[in-house]
C-alpha cells in the first residue's frame, strides 16, 4: 500500500466516523499541519456530504434555541461582530458602555444592528416594515439606566421575549406583539 | 419553512455580522437536519440537546469562516455537527443506539423525499453505494449515520475488526472510483 493510498483511506475513515478514539485524535492533531491529509479530508467531506441530506430530520425540543441565545449573550459577540456594532455606540455615551458591561451592550447592539440588516430592502430577508420597526424601536428606546444593571442571563431573557413579540407581530397578531413589547418596557430588573 | 441555498448563504453572512434575526433563519432552516444527524450518532436525547446547542454557538462564532465557493451551507453546517457529535461519541462510551430505536433504521436509496439542490449528487452517490455488496454497503452506512467505530461495527455484524477495516477501506476506494472525483 502506498503512502498516498494510506492517507486517503485514513481521511475517508475519519470522515466516515469509523476510526477508534486514539486514531481520531491523531488525525485531529495532524490535519492542521498535514496539507495532504487536510485536502483528502475535505474531498471526502464533499463526497459523502449528500448522505447527510438523506437521514430523517428530527425536530429538536423548542427550548434549545433559547439556550443557544443565552450562551451567545453570556459570551458576548466575537471580534468580527464588534466592528459592526461600534458606529451605534457613539451617541450613547461611552461611560454608559463601561457601566453596562461590554458583552451585554454588544449583544444589545448586535440585535439592533441585526435588525437594521434585516430591514435592508431588496434582500430575501426583508420582512414587513411595521414589525421590524416595532422591534427596532424597542432596542433603540430602551432605558439605558435600566439596562446598565442587567445580567447577561436577563438580557438573554429580554432578547427572547423581544423575538417572541416580533414573531407574534409577523404572525399577524400585532396586539399580542404590542402587549409583549409594553411588558418588556415596564419590566424591572 | 423551505429556505433556498442563496437565502441560507445570506443568512450565514448576516450571522457573521452579528445579526440575530439572520441567525434565527439559519437555525429554523437547518436545526431539524442537524439534530437528526447528531441524534443518530449519539443515540441519546440529553446528549444530543447539549451538542446541538454547542454546534449553533460555534456556528454563531464562526459563520464568517463559511466560504460559499467551497461548500454549500448545509454541507458546512452538517460537517460541524457530525464532527462535534463524533468527538462526543468517542468521549462518551455510555451511548446506546438502542435508546432511540426509530433512528436506527438506515435511510434507503429510493426515498423520494429529498428535494435539495444536491439531489443529483445524492442520486449518484447512492448508485455507487448500490454497487457495493449489501453487507459492505451496510457497514459504510452504519459508520456514516451512526458514527460506529470499526469495533462497534464488528460487534454488530459479527465479523473480526480487521475484516471490517479491510472492507471499509476497499469499499471507500471503490466509491471514490465510482464517483470519479
Amino acid at each position: 500500500m502506498t503512502e498516498e493510498e494510506d492517507i486517503d483511506g485514513l481521511a475517508a475513515e475519519y470522515v466516515l466516523g469509523s476510526l477508534d478514539p486514539p486514531e481520531r485524535r491523531q488525525v485531529d492533531a495532524r490535519r492542521s499541519t498535514d496539507a495532504a491529509l487536510a485536502a483528502a479530508i475535505a474531498a471526502w467531506e464533499r463526497r459523502l456530504a449528500p448522505l447527510s441530506d438523506r437521514g430523517p430530520d428530527v425536530v429538536p425540543p423548542s427550548h434549545l434555541f433559547d439556550g443557544i441565545l443565552s450562551r451567545i449573550s453570556a459570551q458576548g459577540v466575537h471580534s468580527g461582530q464588534t466592528a459592526a456594532v461600534l458606529p451605534l455606540r457613539r451617541n450613547s455615551a461611552r461611560r454608559r458602555a463601561l457601566a453596562v458591561g461590554v458583552s451585554a451592550l454588544a449583544a444589545c447592539l448586535a440585535l439592533a444592528v441585526g435588525w437594521v440588516n434585516y430591514m435592508h430592502p431588496g434582500g430575501p430577508l426583508q420582512t414587513k416594515m411595521d414589525c421590524s420597526r416595532l422591534y427596532k424601536d424597542f432596542w433603540e428606546k430602551r432605558d439605558p439606566q435600566k439596562f446598565a444593571k442587567i445580567s447577561a442571563e436577563q438580557l438573554a431573557g429580554v432578547s427572547r421575549m423581544a423575538l417572541r413579540a416580533y414573531d407574534a407581530c409577523e404572525a399577524g397578531d400585532e396586539q399580542d406583539a404590542k402587549a409583549l413589547f409594553e411588558r418588556l418596557q415596564r419590566m424591572k430588573y | 419553512m423551505p429556505v433556498s441555498r442563496e437565502d441560507l448563504v445570506k443568512a450565514l453572512a448576516g450571522t457573521a455580522r452579528g445579526d440575530v434575526a439572520a441567525f434565527k433563519i439559519v437555525y429554523s432552516a437547518t436545526s431539524v437536519k442537524l439534530y437528526g444527524i447528531i441524534l443518530r450518532i449519539l443515540g441519546r436525547r440529553d446528549l444530543a440537546d447539549e451538542i446541538l446547542q454547542e454546534v449553533y454557538v460555534r456556528v454563531w462564532q464562526h459563520a464568517g469562516d463559511f466560504d460559499p465557493a467551497a461548500s454549500s451551507p448545509i454541507t458546512w453546517l452538517a460537517t460541524i455537527a457530525r464532527n462535534r457529535a463524533l468527538d462526543e461519541a468517542r468521549r462518551n462510551t455510555m451511548r446506546s443506539l438502542d435508546d432511540v430505536p426509530e433512528i436506527l433504521q438506515l435511510p434507503s436509496g429510493d426515498d423520494p423525499s429529498a428535494s435539495h439542490d444536491d439531489n443529483e449528487q445524492l442520486r449518484r452517490l447512492y448508485a455507487c453505494l448500490d454497487g457495493l455488496e449489501p453487507e459492505k454497503k451496510e457497514i459504510v452506512l452504519l459508520a456514516y449515520y451512526h458514527g460506529m467505530t470499526r469495533e462497534e461495527i464488528a460487534n454488530r455484524v459479527g465479523r473480526p475488526v480487521a475484516t471490517v477495516k479491510t472492507w471499509l477501506r476497499r469499499s471507500l476506494a471503490q466509491l471514490k472510483d465510482c464517483l470519479g472525483q
